[in-house]
């Protein structure tokens, strides 16, 4: 797999991020290696405050400046966390498309939309974009009157037609890559429905190299080609089949306490990242957890294309 | 509270006065009846009459060819001595605020020196050292009222800076200056607005006192400030002299304030959103 490398993959290769905060020392993210590759939509799922948003802002080269950064994220050749934030910022917006959440505050109130595009366009090899062009992204998303949209400021558009919005500017330099930062998070069940919509269309039509960091697991299941599964930091499986076939204990039993599954909610809760153990993380939630899994730390094993952070597996 | 519109009678009021003596500051050499600078000490102290429409002051010259020419300088001192320091203060202001840290300390530290500075006692050393001149005036104000502009901006960047939509800009990669100044300054433009127009007034009035003692405005060029003190050891016997500069002073800080506050109401969009979510 190694060797198949397209340059547009993101590689991330023994990533590990601490925030010192006061006396405390937080491991966010713990050794993670894995490769996002290039026209595959990968999904990262996870409970709160497992590293994922961190991650993804890893990626884009965004860590503030206090995280203590160790690891190499490789994208084009270029190490990400090496060379200095200049160098990154051609990527951002041409290259690369952020979807953000809460699509209300991420725009600027006093700004019109036509002039938000082309903040967009500025750093996008500093284009400018036709209104016809407009036009026919916001069309692309289901915003049939985009000159008059191209005129009113975001406090005049409803939540659902900011995220079009929002999801069209992702896409308006045409990015190889798209980033959705938890783009669900804090919507009703519609708003959600028209986000996973939204984001289906875009992978349809524009880019289908996407990563997803979410807790939703309805817009992780209709979207994406492949899971990455992470706890207190790690990844601790990655999976294309996870919804029929879920490898780690922890996957088995977040899908059992879904509704449709029969609602069995787990017990306790995963280990804060300022604690340091030896073990498996998840052996003290884990049913299946033995002896060994409290003394030594499992690996990332790999069961064909799946790769899976268990003893069971070994 | 509500809001001001452009067809309101005070905002309509003051851009007339406010166009008044602008228009007849700049026409003032072909307006005014009398030479202002020329003494008459026959005609000294007179009030308003047909031939002095404001009256004369202590040296017999015409308080209404003086009262336009003053407007000039007036308001040429009163806009540079605010904006310059808003200037000033809008600059540190937004450094410490978007870069915070270091930059941050030392600029508060700063404003806390300058701050503890009896602002008056300071522009008099400042002028009085440099000797009273346009440029010393210029920095004496600069060095005392900066503080106050940078202490605001730096608290409104600082709540600025953590709205999504400015970190949204850092992911589509926009430059610090594109953000500060296309993003941010915009967004806080009607808080810059409002403080300018307020500092006007204030300006005029600290322009008086320093002119009161000798370092503001020399005579004998005329000033409405100047016409003040000047009226100070009359005004019990002759109180024209003091209330004609007085008032014009009063007209122009109000039509200034009154046209800040209507623009900023104007410029500020997300009072209207509010309003609308209301039901106003």
């Amino acid at each position: 797999m190694q060797g198949a490398l397209d340059s547009a993959d993101f590689r991330v290769e023994r990533l590990n991020v601490i925030f010192r905060v006061h006396s405390e020392t937080l491991r966010v993210i713990n050794d993670v290696t894995i490769v996002f590759p290039y026209g595959k939509t990968v999904g990262i799922i996870g409970e709160s405050g497992c590293g994922k948003s961190v991650l993804g802002q890893a990626l884009l080269g965004l860590l503030p400046n206090y995280a203590e950064v160790k690891g190499h994220i490789f994208y084009k050749d270029m190490d990400i966390l090496c060379v200095p934030f200049s160098k990154v910022q051609p990527y951002l917006g041409s290259e690369w498309g952020v979807i953000p959440q809460s699509p209300t505050e991420a725009l600027n109130p006093i700004r019109n939309i036509r002039k938000q595009f082309n903040d967009i366009g500025k750093n996008a090899g500093d284009r400018f974009f036709s209104k016809q062009e407009l036009c026919d992204i916001l069309e692309l998303f289901g915003l049939q009157d985009g000159e008059r949209i191209l005129k009113t400021y975001p406090h005049e558009l409803s939540g659902g037609m900011l995220q079009r919005v929002l999801c069209a500017m992702a896409v308006c330099g045409n990015p190889r890559w798209v980033l959705a930062d938890e783009p669900t998070k804090g919507l009703d069940m519609e708003s959600s429905a028209c986000v996973r919509e939204n984001l289906q269309k875009l992978r349809n039509v524009k880019t289908k190299s996407m990563i997803v960091i979410t807790h939703d697991l309805t817009l992780a299941k209709s979207l994406c080609d492949e899971i990455v599964v992470m706890y207190a930091g790690e990844i601790i499986e990655v999976n294309d089949k996870l919804w029929s076939e879920p490898l780690h204990p922890y996957t088995q039993a977040v899908l059992k306490a879904l509704p449709e599954n029969g609602f069995q909610a787990m017990h306790g809760r995963s280990p804060g990242t300022n604690i340091l153990t030896t073990g498996c993380k998840f052996a003290s939630r884990c049913v299946c957890a033995q002896e060994k899994c409290q003394q030594e730390h499992p690996d990332l094993y790999n069961i064909d294309v799946s790769r899976v952070r268990c003893f069971l597996y070994a | 509270m509500k809001k001001k519109k452009f067809n309101d009678v005070s905002f309509i009021l003051a851009v007339f006065i406010l166009t008044m003596i602008l228009v007849s500051g700049i026409m003032a050499t072909f307006i005014t009846p009398y030479n202002p600078f020329q003494p008459d000490m026959l005609h000294r102290l007179q009030s308003p009459s047909i031939e002095h429409w404001f009256g004369t002051d202590v040296l017999g010259r015409d308080l209404f060819s003086r009262i336009l020419f003053g407007s000039r300088s007036t308001i040429f001192l009163a806009l540079l001595s605010s904006f310059l320091p808003l200037l000033l203060g809008t600059l540190i202001g937004t450094l410490a605020g978007y870069y915070g840290k270091r930059i941050d300390s030392f600029v508060v530290l700063l404003s806390n020196v300058f701050q503890g500075i009896p602002s008056t006692c300071f522009m008099i050393a400042i002028v009085g050292f440099l000797g009273p001149s346009l440029s010393s005036l210029l920095l004496g104000f600069l060095l005392t009222s900066w503080v106050g502009f940078s202490r605001i901006i730096r608290a409104e960047v600082l709540k600025m800076k953590e709205e999504a939509f400015v970190e949204g800009l850092t992911c589509i990669g926009c430059s610090d200056f594109r953000i500060v100044f296309f993003h941010i300054i915009p967004n806080i433009f009607n808080s810059l607005l409002v403080l300018g127009t307020l500092r006007i007034g204030r300006s005029i009035l600290s322009l008086a006192g320093l002119s009161f003692l000798g370092l503001g405005v020399q005579p004998p060029m005329p000033d409405w400030s100047v016409m003040v003190s000047d009226a100070i050891l009359y005004y019990r016997s002759y109180p024209h002299l003091i209330l004609i500069p007085g008032c014009s002073i009063f007209f122009l800080v109000y039509s200034i304030n009154i046209i800040g506050e209507t623009l900023g109401d104007f410029l500020d969009v997300r009072i209207d959103e509010v309003r609308k979510c209301r039901g106003l």
